[in-house]
């Protein structure tokens, strides 16, 4: 078992030195394939329910992962700061959906591994409703037109206060109001990719992620109370 | 974080840091962080180390000085 293990390991890091050394020259298919295996390999360890890392191989994984995400946050910056010295113009969307969207998932996720995942999905939904509101309101002032195009959102908002004790009805108002907004937003499509990545994750994701774990969380509360 | 599990692997028939790990399932680089002091093991491994070297977990693991907190004097 124990050289099993080191075969496996020792052709983790002979692909890891193979993609970092000879990366640039390889073929975009294998380029990928290697990238795949290199960064799947140590994630699968990690969650087999027999993982042989003990606790503090893990805490080491997750430091290292940690720092290397900061890094790659820098290194985006410094390509954007350096694209918009050079060309004088704003980087190409694909730079802020890498700048963005690795930074949205970390808040999110520590917010859920910090505090009630319930708590967290209504002050992500109540925050994006907030902000959306307040975009609508700065766009148009107080108006008949911003009454009118804030509607939905109070609705919903004013929905989620009376349905707050049901989570399973406030989860499924979420999810359904986030793909009404992406039907309503199905303009999008004409974008760039990587901008429709962007505003997808901007304006239905967190909703929908709110929505899912209220959702979740009315099946779990129902089961504990079983 | 101080420790004695040195002390308590050699009362233990020199119990090496190898036979400690196997029996505690972590590798032998994890015992000697803790031991240095450089990795403080979560209670669940405290509590297997503290079983395997039969000895109470606060006699094995200890806080320094500056890192005990402020107690009411036991009252409750």
């Amino acid at each position: 078992m124990k050289m099993h293990s080191s075969i496996l390991k020792s052709t983790w890091l002979l692909l890891t030195v193979l993609l970092i050394f000879l990366g640039r020259g390889l073929p975009l298919w294998l380029l990928i394939l290697l990238t795949v295996l290199v960064v799947a390999a140590p994630i699968l360890r990690e969650l087999l329910p027999q993982s042989d890392l003990d606790e503090r191989q893990v805490y080491i994984s997750h430091l290292s992962g940690h720092i290397a995400f900061y890094v790659f946050l820098a290194l985006v910056l410094l390509i954007m700061i350096r694209e918009f010295i050079q060309k004088g113009e704003n980087p190409a969307p694909e730079w802020y959906a890498l700048l963005l969207i690795p930074l949205i998932t970390k808040f999110a996720v520590s917010l859920y591994q910090n505090y009630e995942p319930r708590k967290v999905a209504y002050w992500i939904a109540y925050g994006w409703l907030g902000v959306w509101s307040l975009f609508i309101l700065l766009s148009h002032g107080f108006s008949i037109t911003a009454l009118i195009e804030d509607l939905p959102f109070l609705i919903t908002v004013g929905l989620v206060i009376l349905l707050r004790k049901n989570l399973l009805m406030s989860g499924a108002l979420f999810v359904l109001f986030a793909i009404g907004l992406t039907i309503f937003f199905r303009g999008w499509l004409r974008f760039d990719l990587y901008v429709r990545l962007l505003m997808y994750t901007l304006v239905p994701l967190p909703l929908l992620v709110s929505g899912l774990v209220l959702v979740g969380q009315s099946f779990r509360r129902s089961t504990d109370e079983t | 974080m101080k420790n004695k599990i040195r002390y308590y692997r050699h009362i233990n028939g020199q119990m090496t840091q190898q036979q400690l790990a196997e029996k505690v399932q972590v590798t032998r680089q994890t015992i000697i962080a803790i031991e240095k002091g450089s990795f403080n093991p979560s209670v669940k491994l405290a509590l297997k180390i503290a079983a395997v070297l039969g000895a109470p977990i606060e006699d094995i693991f200890q806080l320094e000085e500056d890192e005990q907190p402020e107690t009411n004097g036991g009252k409750t």
